[in-house]
């Protein structure tokens, strides 16, 4: 582990050791109960956190929608007189397509020009999108955590990884999206991969810079010099920190990917048109914002996009806030 | 330091701004003096006033070099702004344009043209530049077959011209050998490499159009570039007065041209916008535009609106056929069962059950809902492509079936029968049912993704999914045709072809050997076989195939390719053999190719005629229409359109 | 100072030199088709090779990128490929690049002289009307797609207002919906943070400690909170106003605005590198420089911030 620090710590902890060499000291071992009995107040993070989330009603309303969409697009298709999302619905008399049935009893959402379930397809596009944002959030937090501890802590890494960062977040995004997806086909993956390659490296970078902050501040000093274990200063002094950070980039993150996706889909990069999403849903309602007969087919994934990303913002906001400790008391 | 640097930084922004205010005067004045109607987006086009076709596109031609483009966007201002030796007229007819009158050689290799002396140059402005003479040709021809201009339209040449091969693979260095020469200013002679009945057609084709070469070397690698009109000269019917790149194009009509009486557009106005597909109808709406494309899915809206209705228009029929192909050449991912595919496929019945099954109205209703039978064909070959003695190619004795059957070849009866035979057979071969059908498609491709869709519901709820089990899957949208048809990455796939010269040869091209549409050559089955074998040093054979199985197919069609002479016979024998492929059910003919349904306030009847090269594309002839034709009066003007064409034929 | 941004133009020079090469590099793996056009399919062998070969293609790679260099060193960005053959890039981009300047330079300062006091005046009135009111602007224009929302605007607003549907430079009454569509996205992000700053301020302490020595509200906000919540802004700006400046690919779209919005998605799709490697090179660069005036205003405005390299102490 001392090859891990630097800085004052490291002096520190060796006039520690050069004095427990010349027999001054001998080392304590570590009581775990003994630390409770200093330490104890009825102050609990998570809790706290909670109760200041809960207090927002706005943020907590939106969390039980978002909730409530979550459940049902994933529940949808298993429930009883849904129809595929990608059915062509025939007339039963005639054979041909219902073509753009207005919403209505039998077609909630109305069908699309060749007839197919509008209800069914936004419900499999938000699944889609919310998929596609959380493969990139989950990613970006595996990625982001693992290179920015490392980078944060392995000292040597440091000119290596600041350099990658510089030459990385130099390229505009828009490229590194866009040759991605012109490279490789068209698919769920290669929307995901080209997100990923480009959005783990801000959340490298934040959390390293937290890492570099908080590591050397006095209490972790302290921590560090009454031979906390690292597992335990990580679990209880850096993690609620990262914790509201991992928090906000999470509800930032899975909008930005549905954007993304609208994107891609609109300089036609995007997903192909079986597999309903969000994006390919709005991008060929768009023609169709003229004419009120039709313009039901932009509106219903329009409305449910926009329900989703408002709902992460805010809860994402209201969340980092709540877990802010300055904001506890 | 900071003040100061502060200071500087306010100014310096202040001054960009102040800069930016003071250009914006400046760089407007020209823009203003160009357009002559000023904001004329917002005046409707007066009878009696300059008669202005007012229209949006919205993808930018690369290049207005003619002798280097191979994309039929850059072929429309060619063709409106450069004149070629023959045209067509508005039946398809061919008529002189620059040549005045033209002889062929006893053996049909020598071409000799005699060009009329009044035909001008101008440029940009107007102004005269020179006489457009035999030598322009050869300029062109010349440039065409230099590999350093990269020109994409070069094997045309090389394919009919004498030494143009050997040119353009570098083997002689001698431009004078080319078979194409100026015996003076106003006679051309072509030199073919082999007897070409249809040479005259290709003459319409743009890398066959006069170049100037003084120009040329006055402008250098310049000549053409999309950046201004002043990079070309004119000969055509119009002449490109203003060209802002994704701005606009200015089309004025050349009063130097020779034929300008027949020109009734003073002036095509193109906008750029690149949402011109949704802003279009709008905008014809408001009257700021004078055609718009509807596309298919507000259709419904315009057709069911009185007003809107009385406007709406379908477009003509292009000639890319399109025809579904089995792949005999399965390359496919192991996951699709490629082997299991190849057995299938082999087996005729198989194929035929999959023939009868398919609703091609069903198919084509997600393009076009309103008449899906309009666009749908029987035969590779469209409709009024070519016709000998009177008689229409497609409706010769062997083809007169299928272009005939009022279902296209749909017939569920027939494909539950083969289904049953192609069962039992199969069963005995160890085929696993259901078959898997990969079926790919590009998601770039309009309305192709739900076609496919339509089609895999279709077939298997007629055919039943314990028999076939469509896959569907979307190819990279991007080089789509060597990643996944030329890659041999399909089983069952809508291909296309359009033609290249008129002649139905051009339609056998995709399945001759070495092709990379089906590899229909690669089919097991003995019966298909001639008993030949392809010797080594057949002209034209590539070495691979030596020792090759002669398959029927291609015996039929090089049989074809031999009669030079006889027209009738050749396009019987054509016919003969387009019928022993889709007999055989080697393709699944589809459909033509249209654009769907427009507003237009141009007829398209008024405008030349022509299945290939570029004619169809010029605006000579077009008149500005009081409002756009409706539905009904489209398939009038059709009706009379269609009996003066028999007229203009016969008088042929 | 000087010696502070000599040594970031020096750091940005190499950056910029390892970003041209990697995408040098991977635009060297886009397939073959695409330099070919749509005439493709009809194209014989003989002619694929050769034209790929006439276009350097057949090159190694290591030669291709040396000829690059040598080319870009002499301060020629090369002529384009496909997009518009034989036309200078540097001629191209003069021609698109100042309608993108100017409409970007507006809509910024649009955004700044709108959103800023915007922000002031939620803060202000922190739970009340008008900060609910801007709330809901900033959120409605987060979440709409800019796909939709400027549609929208062009499709109803120009008939509401009778204004011109398609841009044209000389006619001025077509700026205006472009321009504030443009500058809608940042209006939002700059009261949104200008927002969440200075209610972060608010809670600092001084801010405390003078509400206690009884100073007036308009005189904490004015002259204290305001200070010191547009620093942290102050450092994105620059970033900002480039890359507004650079286009919009929805608006120009839309609107036919001839700049430089869809260039770089255009120039991809038609596989022109020249053109790629050169808007590559400017976008990045533009970037580095966006950083590093970002960085120089904030310690312009910021007493605390200096130049001068530290002791080496973290």
């Amino acid at each position: 582990m001392k090859r891990f620090l630097d800085g004052p710590v490291d002096r520190v902890a060796e006039s520690v050791t050069r004095a427990a060499a010349e027999d001054a000291f001998t080392f304590a071992e570590y009581d775990e109960s003994a630390g409770e009995k200093v330490a104890w107040s009825d102050y609990s993070y998570w809790g706290s956190t909670f109760r200041m989330f809960f207090k927002n009603r706005v943020a907590v309303a939106l969390l039980v929608l978002l909730a409530a969409i979550l459940i049902f697009t994933t529940i949808q298709p298993y429930l009883p007189g849904q129809r595929p999302a990608t059915l062509i619905n025939n007339d039963p008399e005639t054979g041909m397509m219902l073509m753009n049935v207005a919403p209505g009893e039998e077609f909630w959402f109305g069908t699309n020009s060749i007839g197919q379930d509008l209800w069914s397809m936004v419900w499999s596009g938000t699944r889609t999108s919310l998929l596609i944002g959380l493969a990139v959030a989950c990613s970006e937090i595996v990625l982001g955590i693992t290179m920015g501890v490392l980078w944060g802590y392995v000292r040597q890494l440091d000119h290596l990884l600041t350099s990658l960062y510089n030459i990385v977040d130099n390229i505009p995004q828009t490229i590194m999206l866009i040759l991605i997806s012109y490279i490789l086909r068209p698919s769920m993956s290669t929307i995901i991969l080209a997100m990923c390659l480009t959005s783990w490296l801000k959340m490298a970078r934040f959390i390293r810079n937290q890492i570099v902050i908080i590591r050397d501040r006095d209490y972790n000093l302290a921590s560090r010099c009454l031979g906390t274990p690292t597992w335990r200063i990580i679990q209880k002094n850096l993690l609620p920190y990262l914790v509201s950070v991992m928090m906000l980039r999470i509800a930032t993150t899975i909008p930005e990917a549905i954007g993304n996706e609208v994107f891609l889909t609109y300089i036609g990069l995007g997903l192909p048109v079986a597999i309903p999403s969000l994006g390919n849903l709005i991008n060929s309602g768009r023609g169709l914002l003229m004419y009120e007969s039709l313009r039901y087919q932009l509106i219903f994934p329009a409305v449910v996009l926009s329900i989703v990303t408002v709902s992460f913002y805010i809860i994402g906001n209201a969340f980092a806030d709540a877990a802010d400790p300055k904001n506890h008391l | 330091m900071k003040r100061i640097l502060s200071l500087l930084l306010c100014c310096a922004m202040l001054l960009s701004v102040a800069g930016c205010g003071g250009n914006n005067g400046g760089s407007s004045a020209p823009a203003g003096s160009s357009t002559p109607a000023g904001d004329g987006g917002s005046t409707p086009a007066p009878a009696a006033g300059p008669s202005i076709y007012r229209k949006l596109y919205s993808s930018e031609v690369t290049t207005l070099n003619y002798l280097y483009t191979g994309t039929t966007l850059e072929f429309e201002p060619a063709a409106n702004v450069i004149d070629t030796l023959v045209e067509y007229d508005k039946y398809g007819v061919v008529q002189p344009a620059l040549a005045t009158s033209w002889e062929t050689s006893e053996d049909g290799l020598t071409w000799t043209f005699h060009l009329r002396n009044d035909a001008k140059w101008v440029k940009s402005d107007g102004t005269e530049y020179g006489p457009v003479t035999a030598h322009d040709f050869v300029t062109g021809l010349r440039w065409v077959v230099n590999p350093e201009n990269q020109s994409k339209t070069s094997d045309v040449v090389c394919s009919v011209i004498a030494n143009a091969d050997e040119l353009y693979a570098k083997q002689i260095t001698d431009f004078e050998q080319l078979g194409v020469k100026a015996v003076d200013d106003y006679t051309l002679v072509y030199t073919l490499k082999a007897p070409t009945p249809y040479f005259l057609s290709m003459l319409t084709y743009v890398c066959f159009m006069p170049a100037n070469a003084d120009f040329i070397a006055e402008k250098g690698d310049k000549f053409g570039a999309a950046d201004s009109a002043d990079n070309l000269l004119y000969c055509g019917a119009f002449r490109i007065a203003d060209f802002q790149p994704q701005v606009l194009h200015t089309f004025v009509k050349n009063d130097a041209y020779w034929d300008k009486d027949n020109v009734f557009l003073d002036e095509i106005q193109e906008t750029f916008n690149k949402e011109a597909v949704t802003l279009a109808p709008t905008m014809y709406q408001r009257d700021e535009v004078d055609y718009a494309v509807i596309p298919a899915d507000i259709l419904p809206t315009w057709m069911n609106d009185s007003k809107l209705k009385e406007v709406v228009s379908p477009q003509r029929n292009s000639y890319y056929s399109y025809f579904f192909c089995f792949n005999f050449d399965p390359r496919f991912d192991a996951a699709y069962e490629p082997d299991n595919w190849l057995k299938a496929v082999n087996n005729e019945n198989f194929r035929k059950s999959l023939y009868y099954a398919l609703d091609r109205v069903k198919a084509k209703t997600v393009e076009e809902p309103y008449n899906p039978e309009g666009q749908l064909i029987g035969t590779v070959v469209p409709k009024s492509f070519v016709s000998v003695d009177g008689v229409d190619y497609t409706d010769l004795p062997a083809l007169k079936g299928y272009t005939d059957d009022p279902t296209h070849g749909f017939d569920a009866a027939k494909a539950a029968e083969y289904k049953t035979k192609a069962m039992e057979e199969l069963k005995s071969q160890n085929v696993t049912f259901p078959v898997k059908v990969l079926m790919s498609y590009n998601p770039s491709t309009a309305n192709w993704d739900k076609q496919c869709q339509i089609i895999e519901q279709q077939m298997e709820g007629l055919l039943g999914s314990d028999y076939i089990d469509i896959v569907l899957e979307a190819g990279p949208s991007t080089n789509f045709l060597s990643e996944v048809r030329k890659a041999g990455k399909y089983a069952l796939m809508l291909c296309n072809w359009g033609p290249d010269y008129a002649d139905p040869e051009t339609y056998t091209d995709p399945w001759s050997l070495g092709f990379t549409y089906s590899w229909p050559e690669l089919a097991t089955d003995p019966a298909y076989e001639t008993g030949e074998t392809y010797a080594a040093g057949t002209p034209g054979l590539d070495e691979k195939f030596v020792g090759a199985k002669v398959k029927t197919y291609n015996k039929l069609v090089d049989e074809a390719k031999a009669e030079k002479l006889d027209l009738s016979a050749r396009y019987n024998k054509f016919a003969e053999a387009e019928a022993y492929f889709i007999d055989h059910a080697f393709i699944i003919p589809f459909a033509v190719k249209n654009d769907g349904y427009c507003v237009n306030k141009i007829s398209p009847f008024d405008r030349p005629f022509a299945p290939f090269g570029v004619s169809s594309l010029k605006f000579k002839g077009a008149r500005l229409l009081d409002k756009p034709m409706s539905l009904e009066e489209y398939q009038a003007a059709e009706e009379q359109w269609d009996k003066e064409r028999e007229a203009a034929l016969a008088a042929q | 100072m000087l010696k502070y941004i000599a040594k970031r133009l020096g750091q940005a020079v190499l950056t910029l030199f390892i970003i041209i090469t990697i995408i040098f590099c991977l635009l060297r793996m886009m397939p073959e088709e695409g330099y070919l056009g749509a005439n493709y399919d009809k194209m014989s062998e003989v002619q694929r090779e050769t034209i790929l070969t006439e276009m350097g293609l057949r090159d190694p790679v290591p030669v291709q990128l040396a000829k690059f260099y040598r080319d870009l060193l002499h301060g020629n960005f090369g002529t384009s490929w496909i997009y518009r053959p034989n036309v200078a890039i540097t001629e191209i981009l003069a021609d698109k690049a100042p309608v993108s300047i100017r409409m970007g330079l507006m809509a910024i300062g649009i955004s700044l002289v709108v959103g800023i006091p915007l922000g002031v005046l939620m803060t202000r009135f922190k739970g009340h009307i008008p900060d609910k009111l801007g709330m809901a602007f900033v959120v409605l224009v987060m979440a709409i797609p800019q796909a939709v929302y400027h549609l929208f605007i062009q499709t109803y607003l120009t008939d509401a207002l009778s204004l011109p549907m398609l841009f044209k430079e000389a006619n001025v009454m077509s700026w205006i919906l472009p321009t504030v569509s443009l500058s809608l996205y940042n209006t939002a992000t700059f009261a949104l943070w200008m927002r969440r700053y200075m209610v972060d301020e608010l809670n600092k302490d001084y801010v405390r400690l003078a509400r206690a020595k009884g100073v007036k509200n308009s005189v904490i906000m004015a002259s204290h909170v305001f200070p010191n919540a547009f620093v942290p802004l102050i450092q994105t700006i620059p970033t900002m106003i480039l890359s507004t400046a650079m286009g919009s690919i929805y608006v120009e779209s839309l609107y036919s605005v001839p700049g430089m919005g869809g260039l770089l998605v255009d120039v991809i799709q038609r596989q022109d590198n020249a053109m790629v490697q050169a808007l590559v090179l400017i976008y990045a660069a533009l970037g580095i420089i966006g950083l590093l005036l970002g960085d120089l205003l904030m310690g312009v405005c910021d007493p605390r911030i200096t130049f001068v390299e530290k002791g080496g102490a973290r």
